[in-house]
């Protein structure tokens, strides 16, 4: 829309289209006062490793699915296994959470990435929380709850090859 | 910066911030008897005269305060151990403070959001206090009916105007009310500055005790600089008769984003109703989308500012009260964003919206856990 990115002058705080991108970075992205650290920003901006669209598509050697879209958040975390190594080979996640939620998982997908299943099950809520340099306490509970849905993935492989 | 979260605080306006920094060389003390006191004084009283007239009341019927919230504690206050009458969807600074000093029953709103019939919560309640509009969806109550329902069963009746000020237009008279809560920083004035219009004759307690300014209705120093900020603003919305503003340019601008909401953002709903609804004020649910997220994609790649009714966001961890009243869903309350508009709200700010809102929604709905259809 290019009425849209027209300079205004009418109003002289409107900018345009490169100062916008300019004022949204020092606001949202850049150190100023906000809930979330950088590293928060750039997984809720960038998150790493999610499926988009219809997750059915996906193979996968195992799923798991925790939360609740009433309480506000929900992940579900799948997985494929080198079965020589037993080490987590790819990641894909899906999310219904604020940005904390989606950070933590995105997160979380990192840590896993390459890790045996033994190690992958040692991730803690702690552990995400630390690789985001940090989230606000009342986001914490509700929002970091990835490490659960991998291991729900995880008993949800070894029950299906011990088949 | 495309700021759409008027409801939630406004610019300061030029003519407020004008008479603001002009207040600021006023160095008297407004309850001084000397020259620089009555200098201060004169201000407050033009301050309050402006306030009354935006409302139709007299001078004498408005007692400043700090805010909205200090209004509505005041009233709970006056009726403390006492049996009242609230609405489900009143701001919390109705319902906590009710809870904590009186017997509050509760008054169900419908899907609206609107108040029916309260003839069955309010018998023997000493007051009944329901907002004019709702901060959230917008929903305009029937104010005068609902107050001439309480008057003949022997309450008063108080409302909650902060969101309503400026967006409507109001007569005390007519609504027949005997309290009304206002605030400053709704309609361009600064924050930390509001008024309680007090109807003659009604009962009245103080909150805040101690000295004697207001007549004895409330203790501590006056504050000069908000207050000519607030009077200037209420002069502002009485001589442009805004209201007439957001029902003439305003309101045609927020029914377009509507509109184009619901064509182009896939799964969308609208928690506002258009007909009865604040003109100013949008509420809508994105299905599989949570409105923290929403937001601040917003907030980082469009520059667009606006706020949601999300658990996430409301720092006690729960869904809005408004919407879990209206709808009873907390998928909707967590999905949600409110838009609110401004007088220089432009339809390019509306096109501007539509550039990233669907995109960023269907990101959010692509890659979210929750199942939506698919499209035909």
């Amino acid at each position: 829309m290019t009425t849209a990115k027209a300079p205004k002058t009418a109003k002289a705080t409107k900018a345009t289209k490169a100062t916008k991108t300019k004022t949204a970075a020092n606001g949202f992205l850049a150190g100023t006062p906000w809930v979330y650290t950088d590293i928060v920003k750039e997984h809720f901006l960038h998150p790493r490793n999610f499926y988009m669209g219809d997750e059915s598509q996906y193979q996968r050697d195992g799923e798991g699915i925790v939360g609740n879209p009433i309480c506000g958040d929900q992940m579900l975390m799948m997985i494929q296994v080198d079965k020589e190594t037993d080490k987590i080979k790819d990641v894909k996640w899906k999310t219904y959470g604020c940005a904390s939620a989606i950070a933590s998982t995105s997160a979380l997908s990192e840590l896993a990435k390459g890790r045996t299943l033994d190690e992958a099950l040692r991730i803690t809520a702690e552990e995400i929380e630390e690789y985001l340099g940090g989230l606000p306490k009342h986001k914490f509970h509700c929002s970091v709850l990835g490490h659960d849905a991998l291991a729900a993935a995880i008993k949800n492989y070894r029950e299906k090859a011990a088949n | 910066m495309i700021y759409l979260d008027y409801s939630a605080t406004t610019p300061l306006i030029e003519d407020a911030k004008k008479a603001m920094i002009s207040a600021m060389e006023l160095h008297g003390n407004p309850s001084a008897l000397h020259t620089p006191g009555h200098e201060a004084m004169n201000v407050i009283e033009d301050a309050r005269e402006e306030i009354a007239k935006l409302i139709n009341a007299q001078p004498e019927e408005i007692l400043f305060t700090s805010g909205g919230s200090e209004s509505n504690n005041t009233i709970t206050n006056i009726f403390a151990g006492e049996k009242i009458a609230v609405s489900a969807i009143e701001h919390p600074s109705v319902l906590e403070s009710a809870k904590l000093r009186c017997e509050p029953t509760i008054i169900p709103v419908n899907e609206q959001g609107i108040v029916e019939d309260i003839h069955d919560y309010i018998l023997g309640t000493k007051l009944v206090s329901i907002m004019l509009a709702n901060n959230e969806i917008g929903t305009i109550q029937n104010i005068k009916e609902l107050a001439k329902t309480a008057h003949e069963s022997g309450a008063l009746f108080h409302t909650d105007a902060t969101q309503a000020l400026g967006k409507i237009k109001i007569d005390v008279k007519d609504l027949d009310v005997d309290y009304m809560t206002l605030s400053s920083h709704k309609i361009g004035g600064p924050i930390g500055i509001g008024a309680l219009y007090i109807k003659k004759g009604v009962p009245f307690q103080p909150f805040i005790v101690g000295g004697h300014q207001e007549h004895g209705k409330r203790a501590g120093t006056y504050q000069t600089v908000n207050i000519a900020g607030f009077g200037a603003a209420a002069k502002y919305a009485n001589n442009h008769q805004i209201w007439d503003i957001y029902d003439q340019k305003v309101r045609p601008l927020r029914n377009l984003l509507a509109e184009r909401i619901l064509k182009e953002v896939p799964f969308s709903s609208i928690n506002s109703n258009l007909e009865t609804a604040l003109p100013h004020l949008l509420n809508c649910s994105f299905k599989a989308a949570e409105g923290e997220s929403i937001q601040l994609y917003l907030d980082a790649e469009g520059d667009v500012i606006v706020s949601t009714g999300s658990a996430c966001a409301s720092g006690d961890g729960k869904p809005s009260h408004v919407l879990m009243a209206t709808s009873g869903d907390a998928e909707v309350a967590h999905s949600s964003i409110r838009f609110s508009f401004g007088l220089d709200t432009t339809e390019a700010d509306v096109d501007h919206v539509m550039e990233y809102l669907p995109g960023i929604v269907k990101r959010l709905q692509g890659i979210s856990t929750i199942k939506i259809e698919e499209e035909a």
